[in-house]
């Protein structure tokens, strides 16, 4: 592994080699109280030390909308499916480790059985550079365990004060590493690097009562209890915001567009949620979630359940705690995991 | 990237296919008679679906009602959506785009020998069919093959191009017919499908129920089934859901960790008894 510090004066020095290594993207301000990660076109602008942001990076891997999966003609018949290769280098910098944790578990996703190679080409055509964060009262990466500074970053920032120390685990990573000024870095360095990363999930201590790895069974033994329905059914405005902001939700919908030609056009995806009453609607009418308390459930079952049990380990929710910063009815996962911790317990007695 | 290197466009890419025939099953149902463009074989298993585009337009699943055993391939439609009510306007000669056959079919090899009730109601008759033409062609490999067969009204029944047969009892098919509301000239069974079950003369250790239907009959059928004491695991569904993109991909066809168009559509009942929003 290779290592430098680098001062927060070159910093932007860096940035600037950076942009010509491929598209950069990393936090911006966008408001008084939100960040979104956006083209860095001024050093300046970068808010390195922001919370979380509205959108997690899975954007530049699955666009909100109309993402291309095939490009059609309608008087010859001709039917392509659209380079999948991205332009340019996905270069995105200052990516939290649970952000990186969820896009893990969307690699997993678009792998597994039928690989999308959409997504696996911007992947592969992308190099992540993490960053030590600064928690609010919502993030709670630590209790489902995503509080992984190495796995998956091709290169990790920590934030020292008035450096950065920078930690290369591939050779992507050292190439961009090399284009820094650095010194070398020192035992107190390192010291500091880590407590950096230790005050990333634990500075506020969201309670969050269950063990992670109890989630997959107490969601099978809390199927039935009165908190979906009467509670989380009842709150839920079925607004579909927390699939959107989540960063390991990938839901899909597809449809077709014309041109104004009446002759070209496209077949493209764009973001579906699971809590929108049509989500499982077919033609007909049937709906197979029939009410708010059952997609409630879904969602969070699919976090901690299904896909969990699916890939034999990880929660699928890493704690970036976007859902309950959003969620107008004021639903968060840890409240969500807490009432059933209790709710499961209860019953039991 | 390795996953990606063999075919990698084949995912969202559909397959031209040529309308051959179209076949007028009911007011609402068309039946068409389809070859691929490329002049291979769909290489289907009964029970599998394909994702059929009207590019321009978009996509849905369609279950394959042909048997493998057939050349081309033959998708029954009913008019339910717009995609449907497009299609319902194409003309023989005419072109749409198909992916798959995507899902796991009726296990058509580990039922060998065995005894086939099939029940179908409405548009479940489907896929059915395509293991009943399947049975039929492949007559020695398969014991007694028993339809029940439930339509809302005589004008409902599917005209399938067998049909006559099996009521003749000419295929060997024990046909079973009933309809929820008669007319003035039927003279059949009038009643839900269920009712067509108690009085059945089954080998209960040899005889495997294979159903397909509306959502509602699912949950009837099993309950007859068990007051016949059906053992659990000779008892096969096919079950409908909103399955989007085909390959395991959208989320709109899932069913606890299942998704319907992967695991599916046809499932063991042992593995579904009891999973909420199954059934």
């Amino acid at each position: 592994m290779k290592k430098g510090v680098i001062a927060k004066k070159d910093f932007g020095a860096w940035v600037e080699k950076l942009k010509k290594e491929g598209q950069l993207f990393g936090p911006k301000k966008r408001t008084d109280k939100f960040y979104h990660f956006d083209k860095v076109e001024d050093p300046m602008e970068l808010a390195l030390d922001y919370s979380s942001t509205i959108l997690p990076p899975k954007k530049f891997f699955v666009p909100p909308k109309d993402d291309t999966i095939l490009e059609f003609n309608l008087k010859t018949g001709d039917m392509k499916v659209p380079k999948m290769e991205p332009d340019k280098e996905i270069i995105l910098l200052g990516i939290h480790a649970c952000d990186m944790q969820g896009l893990l578990r969307l690699d997993l996703c678009w792998k597994e059985g039928n690989p999308d190679c959409t997504y696996l080409a911007r992947r592969a055509h992308s190099t992540i550079i993490g960053i030590t964060c600064n928690p609010d009262e919502y993030c709670f990466c630590t209790k489902v365990g995503s509080n992984n500074f190495r796995e998956g970053f091709d290169l990790f920032l920590s934030d020292l004060g008035q450096s950065f120390l920078a930690e290369a685990f591939t050779p992507k990573g050292e190439k961009l590493l090399a284009l820094a000024k650095t010194s070398e870095a020192s035992m107190l360095d390192d010291e500091l690097a880590y407590k950096a990363k230790l005050k990333c999930g634990n500075e506020r201590g969201v309670e969050f009562l269950p063990k992670v790895e109890e989630l997959p069974l107490l969601c099978m033994n809390g199927e039935d209890l009165p908190m979906w329905t009467e509670d989380f059914g009842r709150r839920c405005l079925a607004c579909g915001t927390c699939t959107n902001v989540c960063p390991t939700c990938y839901c899909f919908d597809v449809k077709d567009d014309i041109d104004l030609n009446l002759t070209t056009g496209r077949r493209t995806r764009s973001w579906d949620s699971c809590q929108l009453e049509g989500f499982t609607e077919v033609a007909g009418g049937e709906k197979f979630m029939h009410d708010q308390a059952t997609r409630q459930k879904h969602r969070f079952y699919r976090k901690f359940r299904y896909l969990t049990t699916k890939f034999g380990g990880a929660a699928f929710c890493v704690g970036c705690g976007r859902c309950g910063r959003q969620c107008t009815a004021e639903i968060s996962v840890p409240e969500t995991a807490n009432k059933l911790f209790l709710g499961v317990k209860a019953q039991k007695s | 990237m390795a996953e990606c290197a063999k075919n990698p466009e084949s995912l969202y890419l559909p397959r031209y296919a040529t309308i051959k025939k179209i076949i007028n099953m009911t007011e609402a149902e068309k039946f068409y008679q389809l070859e691929l463009d490329d002049g291979s074989e769909l290489g289907h298993q009964p029970g599998q679906f394909v994702e059929v585009s009207l590019i321009g337009y978009g996509e849905c699943p369609i279950s394959i009602s042909s048997s493998p055993t057939a050349k081309g391939f033959e998708l029954c439609v009913r008019k339910v959506g717009r995609i449907t009510e497009l299609m319902h306007n194409l003309k023989p000669g005419d072109k749409l785009g198909i992916r798959g056959p995507f899902g796991k079919g009726f296990p058509v090899e580990k039922l060998k020998g065995k005894d086939l009730l099939f029940i179908g109601g409405g548009i479940g008759m489907v896929p059915l069919r395509s293991f009943i033409n399947y049975a039929t062609d492949k007559r020695k490999d398969y014991g007694r093959i028993i339809l029940l067969y439930g339509a809302r009204s005589p004008k409902e029944i599917f005209n399938f191009p067998e049909f006559e047969d099996w009521k003749a009892g000419k295929k060997d098919v024990e046909l079973h017919l009933t309809v929820d509301r008669g007319d003035d000239k039927w003279k059949g069974n009038v009643g839900v499908i269920t009712t067509l079950i108690p009085p059945l003369k089954i080998d209960l250790e040899k005889t495997v129920a294979i159903i397909c239907g509306p959502p509602v009959m699912y949950k009837f059928t099993l309950l007859a089934l068990e007051g016949k004491n059906f053992k659990e695991s000779n008892i096969y569904l096919s079950l409908e859901r909103r399955m989007k993109c085909g390959v395991g991909k959208c989320g709109h066809c899932q069913i606890h960790g299942y998704y319907c168009c992967q695991d599916g559509p046809v499932f063991h009942y042992p593995q579904i008894k009891g999973i909420k929003e199954a059934l």
